[in-house]
């Protein structure tokens, strides 16, 4: 809402407030002033007239001009089209600033140009509220213009400020200017009091009109017809507070709607009587009808808008536009005013099918005040009268199914205060309350009756009554009380302290904790979806295809990350980001991992491609530190089928049989179809956290050590290709109850082996026994049971 | 034998010993004077001709001499060693200018460094930390904080639907209705962080995705002022000790009264600049006392319970802290960018 200071000025004496101050003691009410902006800055300005106009010799439209500015004679260069002499002109004397430019004494093709004359285009005016002549050329003042008066700006009705509202849910009863004019007479403790506005005719009882509604969306419709009315231009009062109000001006027909609806916050709409299709107006429903609207555009209605008809026909979309056919046109004579309630659900519903947004679309959509159409279509008749120059008006009919009473909410003094943490006074309360048009009956020593004003639809609550006492009476009063809680416990979930953990862990092995955005396109969605494979949620409404459906895996979205910092010429590094998914029938947790080029040990100097080994050391190392045992979880190799992991380097993370992640090389056709180089070398990991998180862990017990010293033997083997180390180390561990650790030291292929489809593993042995010294013939032994059982079980022999 | 004469070995040692550069040097040194062939070895050969008397002082010279000859040999063979050694460590000298090895230290978006520091400010408070779906039903985003169907409040977040009572949950609110509902009269002092999704153009200060952290605290004679100082201490703790705030009139539809809360500008201590638009103030989160209508709606009693709710933005407060002035760079991860951030603390 566009706030007029001057037509506010009006309604409630503003002269000890400027509009800065206004604005901010708004502001702080909950009534946010976006922004306060004077009409027009320009200065120096004086009305002059031109006394001599001869064209400029050396140029082929530039005149020289005399301009009398009742002081002095000023000789003016002008270039404008209709600069002649007799006219009178706005001039901007040398020292003006206007909106781009500050006027100085100049020579132009030798000649002295001592000023300038002005458009309103200068003067700051938007070209919206201008005709084309006056766009293209100087401003024609009438003939009351006084020679000499330098108040050009208070002529032109632009010493005006405009506050622009940024009115939230609540407080629509701010569009109304009325409204805005109690609102400040509250915050600033003013006497408000009622304007009379209203100055009507004799009514013609003669005249009849059948007023109806067919539809419960609409309980109340008023209105009155006046005849013989002139449609011309709007005084210029009207066409200057209009213009404050950012409207602009068509006729005063059109212009009076406008402006009544601004005052009043109630939207109003104006029939020709004559092209009704009889004499009668009624809301009903539509019928699946077209509809041509007053823009010449056709609509197609459903059976759920509501429209105004006469007999059959179609005179308007009820609180959205009129229609072409019997809206006011320059030869109206008769017209119909509507004033009426229509259902906000129903008008929001119509006007955002139809895209047709208005200033009384809006209005009826926040909600009207329910008392108001009376005043309304009074107001506009007593204005039509004036301005259109009739005095044939009728009667006020009505149709009303709404009975009004004050909303009255049962409070107490103590309420209030305990909800603030405040220690007002009663008196203190009940004036507040006062100040906003509540009425306070007290029932007894804490307890009262507030009676709240029509156009507080808000205030439905005590708990509104306690945020209008504050707002008034100022936050500072409100002391600061940490609360008294009952001591507990906060902090983390056991979930969320294990995310810490291995969050802190990847943060100092150099990974980059990212974020992305949960929303992605087709393509991303289908890609990686192997922990959560039932059908994705796709967005009914999104804004972009790129942001349509919720992702089903992180490693998409990571993807695009490696990616960017590519193209930017960063080659080596680490990312993960935890985040939830979310598919039709499921949604978990997950943290995602991407290595990409190399791991950089000393920057360049010593780097290390990034490896399946590299992920399989995270896994392993994030179950370790959440003390997962090694038995509860094993690596298995993907199917060759798969098209997002290349398969020679990925391995599925199984729980039981449960697939609960998956790390290794993205498939080559991922590379490609992410822009990404295949020598850029990306691994990707992610693991389904519910999975981990809900694995029993106990408590850790030490163990007691051996008391014996352990012994250490190197046994080398050579072994069928295709046996894995795990699985011979497994059978190792099987052999021999004193071994107390295996660990691989050695694995390798010559010429010689590979001919014959072997491989040469190496492992180093340790023996330790808890109830004596291991001697050399016992161990001799283990070893030797430990060969022969590789021998029988595995094929294995001991390399020579 | 005059004892002077044994005495100025001390000073032909030391004169000696001044052109000793290598071992083969010292070596010369060393026989001149302690070999058979030295002065001390042959005043020794005399003393079979000297009285008991002249042998016992001329001895204490004689031995006197020796030892400090054979100290003198000792630190000069010293000298010689360490001097090999610093050679010897000079030839495997590094270029201490070469790049450190990695530690491997990575970096946090700096959207979760504020997040986790929220999180460790509130929770020290004694507010525990509760999580809600990002996917969401009408019902807990908005029927139960009291903003019905067709309530004009519903405008103001255009909603991501997925089909008519799903959605993408446009607040973390509805962690509210969930708590109340499932805590039915008792105290509560929770905070629910996440991501909440509104269908916004993306641009500097917009995302179509973006975080809030909610916050909800019920009880007995909670009051407005019991949330002025829960968030005067958070500001404080997030902002600076110096940062003063401000509370606002406004409008929430699940709190009432509904407040801005506006911290002090760090750049001009309030006195109005560029960064605060000349206003001294900067707005940093929305807070209410929570409606009455969300309490009874939650099976609460309205009359004995009431309670503060508050949300505070992400990605705003982490533009604020680290002077970043486009949201989209946070969704971005530009490696330079996340490196600024490797600060901790």
């Amino acid at each position: 809402m566009k706030v007029s200071y001057k037509e506010l000025n009006k309604l409630i004496d503003l002269s000890n407030i400027s509009p800065y101050d206004l604005a901010n003691k708004l502001t702080f009410a909950g009534i946010e002033v976006e922004s306060v902006e004077k009409l027009s800055e320009a200065s120096n300005l004086v009305i002059g007239e031109v006394i001599d106009c001869q064209n400029m010799a050396e140029s082929d439209h530039l005149h020289l001009t005399k301009v009398d500015v009742k002081d002095e004679i000023l000789d003016i260069v002008c270039g404008a089209p209709n600069v002649r002499k007799g006219l009178k002109v706005i001039v901007a004397k040398v020292g003006a600033k206007l909106k781009e430019i500050t006027i100085k004494k100049s020579q132009i093709l030798g000649h002295e140009s001592n000023g300038m004359l002005c458009s309103l285009v200068e003067l700051g005016v938007d070209k919206k509220y201008l005709s084309e002549a006056q766009i293209n050329g100087i401003e024609e003042l009438d003939d009351n213009a006084v020679v000499g008066n330098s108040n050009v700006l208070e002529y032109l009705g632009l010493d005006d400020y405009i506050l622009d509202l940024k009115l939230l849910a609540n407080r629509s009863d701010c569009n109304s200017l009325l409204n805005v004019a109690k609102e400040v007479s509250a915050l600033y403790n003013l006497k408000f009091k009622e304007p009379n506005l209203i100055n009507l005719p004799k009514e013609d009882n003669e005249i009849v009109f059948n007023l109806n509604s067919k539809t419960e969306l609409c309980p109340k419709f008023v209105s009155r017809v006046i005849k013989n009315i002139k449609i011309k231009q709007s005084p210029k009062w009207l066409i200057y507070a209009l213009r404050s109000f950012g409207i602009r001006s068509i006729n005063n027909i059109v212009d009076i709607g406008n402006y009544v609806m601004v005052i009043t916050g109630q939207p109003l709409h104006m029939y020709d009587l004559d092209k009704l299709e009889s004499n009668e107006l009624y809301c009903d429903l539509s019928n699946n009808e077209k509809f041509v609207a007053l823009d010449e555009k056709e609509y197609q209605l459903t059976d759920s808008d509501l429209v105004i008809r006469s007999k059959s026909e179609i005179e308007s979309l009820a609180g959205v536009m009129g229609s072409l056919r019997s809206s006011t046109s320059d030869n109206t004579k008769n017209i119909v005013i509507e004033s009426a309630i229509f259902d906000p659900k129903s008008v929001r519903l119509t006007s955002s099918r139809l895209g047709l947004s208005s200033e009384s679309s809006l209005r009826f959509t926040k909600g009207i005040d329910p008392t108001n159409q009376e005043f309304a279509v009074d107001y506009a008749a007593s204005l039509v009268c004036e301005l259109a120059e009739t005095n044939i008006v009728s009667k006020r009919f009505e149709f009303n199914k709404i009975i009004y009473k004050d909303k009255e909410i049962e409070s107490s003094y103590s309420y209030i205060n305990n909800r603030l943490g405040t220690n007002f006074e009663k008196n203190i309360i009940k004036n507040a309350l006062n100040r906003v048009f509540i009425n306070v009956k007290d029932l007894d020593e804490d307890k009262f009756i507030a009676v709240i004003p029509h156009h507080r639809i808000d205030i439905t609550d005590q708990a509104d009554l306690s945020e209008e006492v504050i707002r008034l009476l100022g936050f500072d009063n409100v002391e600061s009380v940490l609360p008294t809680m009952r001591i507990a416990i906060g902090g983390l979930n056991e979930n969320k302290k294990k995310e810490t953990l291995f969050k802190d862990l990847l943060i100092n092995n150099g990974f980059y904790e990212t974020l992305t955005y949960t929303l992605v396109n087709k393509e991303m969605s289908d890609d990686f979806n192997i922990l959560l494979k039932d059908e994705p949620i796709i967005i009914k409404n999104p804004l972009t295809v790129d942001h349509s459906i919720l992702r089903r895996s992180l490693i998409p979205s990571l993807l695009k990350v490696v990616n960017y910092n590519l193209n930017r010429k960063i080659t080596d590094f680490k990312l993960f980001e935890v985040s939830n998914l979310y598919s039709k029938n499921n949604s978990i947790s997950v943290l995602s991992c991407v290595l990409t080029g190399n791991n950089l040990y000393q920057g360049n100097l010593n780097k290390i491609k990034f490896s399946f080994f590299d992920l399989k050391a995270i896994v392993e190392t994030i179950f370790e530190i959440l003390g997962i045992q090694k038995t509860r979880y094993k690596l298995e190799q993907i199917e060759k089928e798969n098209r997002d992991l290349n398969f020679g380097k990925s391995a599925y993370l199984k729980i039981g049989n449960k697939i609960c992640g998956y790390l290794g090389e993205i498939h080559p056709y991922v590379y490609k179809k992410y822009e990404i180089k295949t020598n850029s070398n990306v691994y990707v990991m992610e693991i389904n956290l519910n999975e981990i998180y809900q694995l029993k862990v106990g408590q850790i017990k030490s163990k007691e050590l051996s008391k014996f010293p352990d012994v250490k033997r190197d046994i080398a083997l050579v072994a069928d290709k295709s046996i894995s180390v795990a699985t011979i180390e497994k059978e190792i561990k099987l052999s021999s109850s004193l071994l107390s650790d295996v660990s691989l030291f050695d694995v390798f292929v010559d010429d010689e082996l590979n001919k014959n489809n072997l491989k040469s593993v190496a492992f180093n042995l340790t023996f330790t026994s808890f109830d004596h010294t291991l001697k050399e013939n016992e161990i001799n032994e283990e070893v030797e049971k430990i060969i022969n059982n590789l021998k029988n079980k595995l094929k294995i022999e001991l390399r020579k | 034998m005059d004892k002077n004469e044994i005495l100025i070995e001390k000073e032909n040692l030391l004169n000696d010993l001044k052109d000793v550069k290598t071992f083969d040097d010292l070596n010369n040194v060393r026989a001149k004077y302690l070999s058979k062939k030295s002065k001390l070895n042959s005043v020794m050969q005399l003393f079979k001709t000297l009285t008991k008397e002249e042998k016992i002082e001329l001895g204490k010279t004689v031995n006197e001499v020796k030892t400090f000859i054979e100290n003198e040999l000792k630190s000069k063979q010293e000298e010689l060693e360490n001097q090999k050694m610093i050679e010897t460590l000079e030839r495997d000298k590094i270029d201490i200018t070469l790049p450190g090895s990695n530690l491997l230290t990575g970096a946090k978006n700096p959207f979760y460094l504020i997040l986790d520091e929220m999180i460790s400010i509130f929770t020290s408070m004694g507010f525990s930390v509760v999580e809600g779906s990002e996917v969401e039903s009408d019902k807990y985003n908005f029927e139960l904080l009291n903003i019905p169907k067709d309530h004009p409040a519903r405008d103001m977040q255009d909603t991501f639907y997925i089909s008519e009572n799903l959605l993408m949950r446009t607040h973390t609110s509805p962690a509210q209705a969930h708590e109340l509902e499932q805590n039915k009269n008792k105290p509560l002092m929770i905070i629910s962080p996440g991501k909440t999704y509104r269908r916004d153009d993306d641009d500097m200060t917009h995302s179509h995705q973006f975080a809030q952290v909610e916050g909800l605290v019920v009880g007995e004679n909670i009051t407005l002022g019991n949330l002025k100082a829960t968030l005067e201490l958070f500001v404080k703790k997030m902002f600076g000790e110096k940062r003063e705030i401000r509370l606002r009139s406004s409008y929430f539809p699940f709190t009432e009264p509904s407040v801005e809360v506006d911290v002090s500008c760090a750049e001009c201590n309030g006195k109005g600049c560029p960064v605060c638009k000349g206003t001294g103030y900067i707005e940093v989160l929305g807070a209410g006392m929570v409606h009455p209508n969300v309490l009874r709606m939650a099976g609460y009693d309205s009359n004995k319970f009431s309670g503060f709710a508050f949300g505070i933005g992400i990605e705003r407060v982490a533009m604020l802290r680290y002077d970043i002035n486009d949201i989209r760079k946070l969704y971005t991860n530009d490696i330079r960018f996340l490196n600024q951030f490797k600060k901790r603390g």
